[in-house]
């Protein structure tokens, strides 16, 4: 307590009181007898010594290097590489037949464009696999006859084609004239040496997608986190400090948007996205933006209420008096004591944002499927063949996100008793 | 008090208006391809013509009449080619004008009370989400009702025996709800109890086929129910009880308990009949806010386990675009959102004798 005291007096040292040859006097006093710690220290020792926040920061730092270092010394297989090699003896024969027709790409895809995206298929149509070429063979049934019509899109000459192209080009036609039949790359694999957590439908290596997939998980919570708070400490400022039509302005922008139901938006908004012409690997990119738009309003509520108290309190009344700018007073004697709260509910807030991009991967609007992210390798327990006989593709996953978010989460609890003045430990 | 709720009714209202000119221009955003992927097949086959899904879309405001609009601003234009004989710039005038005209028309038709009819479900929007609201409503009562009992005791526990094993459990265990994702609690739950152990039927309401009456139905659908709802409770206890925990911590800190601890109260009538009563009063105000909530249904948890609640409804018509619904269920939301936070406002100054609503 003594020493909380003395700190909080060190704190406030200003022009005036360094002036003051007695309270010199007094300080030095003190400091001879009572050993000075900055509030920054003082927050950082009861950080550390809280036994939940340091297990969640070890969490953290863990899952970031497993992450981005994990790919560099784990580089046996790619993010998107298919494992091709199968036992001769465990190829099983898929389909053996021959068909010589030309199908109208316009009763297989939706906008008519030939594309690896299933969701562009029209409803009845089905993608059954690869070929030995690696091209996408499927099938629908034929309204007229009612007899099942297979066919096959040729993207491209190997297997690799089918991740790095996301569209077909424009080409009226896809033949249908192939002969398929075996299936030959590594998929739904078993743990092995070889395959640490085994291999996906598509012949990748889980584990190492695992790292892939923290990368972005990881990194995008920061991101919209810092933008979002810094959007609403510039709002929430502008709305607390200069009050009247200011502050009725944004606080309506605010409550509109704190009313518009977040997820639906997202949903909808993704599909804008897929149908715009945008490489579907920077969607995610795109979604944060808007994840922020939508986000920004908590902050700004928070950062408002906080500067109309502190607008009130007497260092204020001596900033106004000391005749300092009003950026000044907002940058350096507002904003820093809001910083506290802020760095909690930021902390707090990484955690919702990992859950709502992998909510999202998950109904298959984040990161688009070949690429890896730890909400899109769960989708695929929506088959429940694979959730009930393949947990090993995705409950790992599942298991790095509870992880990642409880870490962040138990980050900022430390971190608001950390920096709660009123805690005696 | 009356003329502050008049005065937030009318505030509503701006919120509302808002929100819905944001939503409607998002939606008009979407890829419109319900009907060509409805009809593809027929129109490729010459069962139906363009022209008859064009008829269609018309209906709904979707096709952008460029002549129409160069008509009436006296634009130049080709007959045979309309679209290509404009400017992009009148283009774009076009597309806004039809997006103010759609919205007026929805507006307008939606405050005879008429959400239109959804390309989905083929049925009256209001009709669908009045039949699944209810559905919703039920699982997302009884999972509230267990959620707040089970959180008050383990919030009360935790507050009292703070920094202890007890504690820590509790609030670890808690977290862990709060950490989890929906859709992978919701799946693990299905994989181990319905596919692995058998104890529960796997997603659904109603076991198909079986055509179960009176208290066998019942029991049926009950069955169904237990895993969803373990679902909802355990995701939804991590902020009730965190609620509930600092509320008590802050009670127990108050001037009134050391009193009724210096008077000899036992340990049991301090915490229940002094600081539990106080600590209700945010929880009130906390579960006024809620309580219109529970009409809009959990999306992503009726998704997985197939409910046919207004969440997985609204998720089915998002994704194929279904306009009138999106609409109708997106306002629906935000006007539960607003009446939330006025009750909680509210009732705030109902418990709380010390605040006063003065504007």
């Amino acid at each position: 307590m003594e020493k909380d005291k003395v700190t909080s007096v060190l704190e406030e040292d200003n022009m005036e009181k360094e002036n003051n040859a007695a309270l010199q006097e007094k300080e030095e006093f003190l400091a001879d007898s009572v050993k000075v710690v900055s509030p920054g220290r003082l927050v950082a020792k009861r950080f550390f010594r809280s036994r939940l926040s340091m297990i969640g920061l070890v969490t953290i730092i863990v899952l970031f290097l497993f992450a981005f270092l994990g790919p560099v010394f784990y580089n046996q297989w790619g993010e998107i590489e298919i494992d091709l090699s199968i036992p001769e003896e465990k190829r099983e024969v898929v389909k053996t037949e021959t068909y010589n027709e030309r199908i109208d790409a316009s009763l297989l895809f939706v906008d008519g464009k030939v594309s690896n995206d299933e969701s562009k298929l029209l409803p009845g149509v089905v993608f059954d696999g690869y070929s030995e070429a690696g091209n996408r063979y499927g099938h629908y049934t034929d309204a007229a006859t009612g007899e099942p019509v297979y066919f096959m899109l040729q993207t491209g000459s190997s297997a690799a084609a089918y991740v790095s192209d996301e569209y077909g080009t424009k080409i009226p036609y896809t033949y249908a004239e192939y002969t398929w039949d075996r299936k030959t790359f590594n998929e739904k694999g078993k743990i092995s040496a070889n395959h640490w957590l085994g291999t996906d439908e598509y012949g990748m290596d889980v584990f190492v997608r695992l790292m892939y997939g923290g990368r972005i998980s990881l990194t995008l919570g920061f991101v919209v986190v810092f933008l979002e708070t810094f959007l609403g400490i510039l709002f929430g400022g502008l709305a607390g400090y200069f009050g009247k039509w200011v502050d009725q302005l944004i606080m309506r922008i605010v409550d509109i948007f704190g009313c518009v139901p977040q997820f639906p938006i997202l949903l909808i908004l993704g599909a804008v996205l897929e149908d715009a012409d945008i490489n579907q690997r920077y969607q995610i990119y795109y979604l944060m933006i808007i994840m922020t738009v939508l986000g920004w309003t908590g902050v700004a509520r928070v950062v408002r209420g906080q500067i109309l108290f502190l607008r009130e309190q007497e260092y204020m009344v001596a900033a106004e008096a000391l005749g300092l700018s009003t950026t000044r007073k907002i940058v350096r004697h507002l904003v820093p004591n809001i910083m506290p709260q802020l760095i909690v509910q930021m902390t707090l807030g990484l955690g919702g944002i990992i859950l709502t991009e992998s909510t999202l991967s998950y109904l298959g609007i984040g990161i688009p499927k070949p690429y890896a992210a730890w909400g899109t390798m769960i989708s695929a327990a929506q088959k429940p063949e694979i959730l009930q006989y393949y947990p090993n593709l995705w409950i790992p996953a599942g298991i790095l996100i509870v992880l990642a978010v409880l870490g962040f989460n138990f980050i900022g609890d430390g971190l608001r008793d950390a920096f709660d003045p009123k805690a005696s430990r | 008090m009356v003329k502050y709720i008049i005065k937030r009714l009318l505030l509503s209202v701006l919120i509302l208006v808002g929100v819905s000119i944001i939503t409607y221009m998002l939606v008009r955003l979407m890829p419109m391809d319900y009907f060509d992927r409805k009809f593809a097949s027929q129109i490729a086959q010459g069962t139906i013509t363009q022209a008859e899904v064009d008829r269609q879309k018309d209906l709904y405001g979707l096709i952008i009449k460029y002549e129409d609009y160069a008509i009436k601003f006296g634009w130049e234009y080709d007959k045979a080619n309309v679209k290509e004989s404009l400017t992009s710039g009148q283009r774009t005038l076009c597309t806004v004008f039809n997006y103010f005209e759609g919205y007026w028309k929805w507006l307008s038709t939606t405050f005879k009370g008429d959400l239109g009819l959804s390309f989905k479900y083929g049925a009256p929007v209001s009709e669908v989400m009045w039949q699944s609201m209810w559905i919703s409503f039920w699982i997302a009562l009884v999972a509230m009702v267990m959620q707040f009992f089970i959180a008050i005791a383990l919030g009360i526990a935790a507050a009292t025996h703070q920094y202890s094993v007890m504690d820590y459990t509790a609030t670890v265990l808690v977290l862990m709800g709060i950490s989890l994702p929906s859709f992978f609690f919701a799946n693990l739950l299905l994989r181990v109890f319905s596919l692995q152990l058998g104890w529960f039927p796997y997603v659904g309401m109603e076991s198909p086929g079986a055509n179960y009456t009176g208290v066998a139905r019942m029991l049926d659908i009950l069955h169904h129910m237990v895993l969803p709802m373990v679902a909802l409770v355990i995701l939804g206890i991590g902020g009730f009880m965190r609620y509930t925990r600092t509320n008590v911590l802050e009670v127990l800190n108050a001037d009134y308990i050391r009193t009724a601890r210096a008077k000899g109260c036992s340990e049991k009538t301090v915490i229940y009949r002094h600081a539990f009563r106080n600590t209700l009063i945010p929880i009130v105000t906390m579960i006024a806010g809620i309580l219109p909530g529970l009409f809009g249904g959990a999306m992503i948890t009726e998704q997985v386990f197939d409910l046919p609640g207004i969440g997985n409804k609204a998720y089915q018509a998002l994704v194929v675009g279904d306009i009138p619904f999106i609409m109708g269920y997106n306002m629906f939301i935000a006007i539960l959102g607003v009446i939330g936070t006025l009750l909680s406002d509210l009732m705030y100054a109902v418990v709380d004798p010390r605040v006063k609503i003065t504007k």
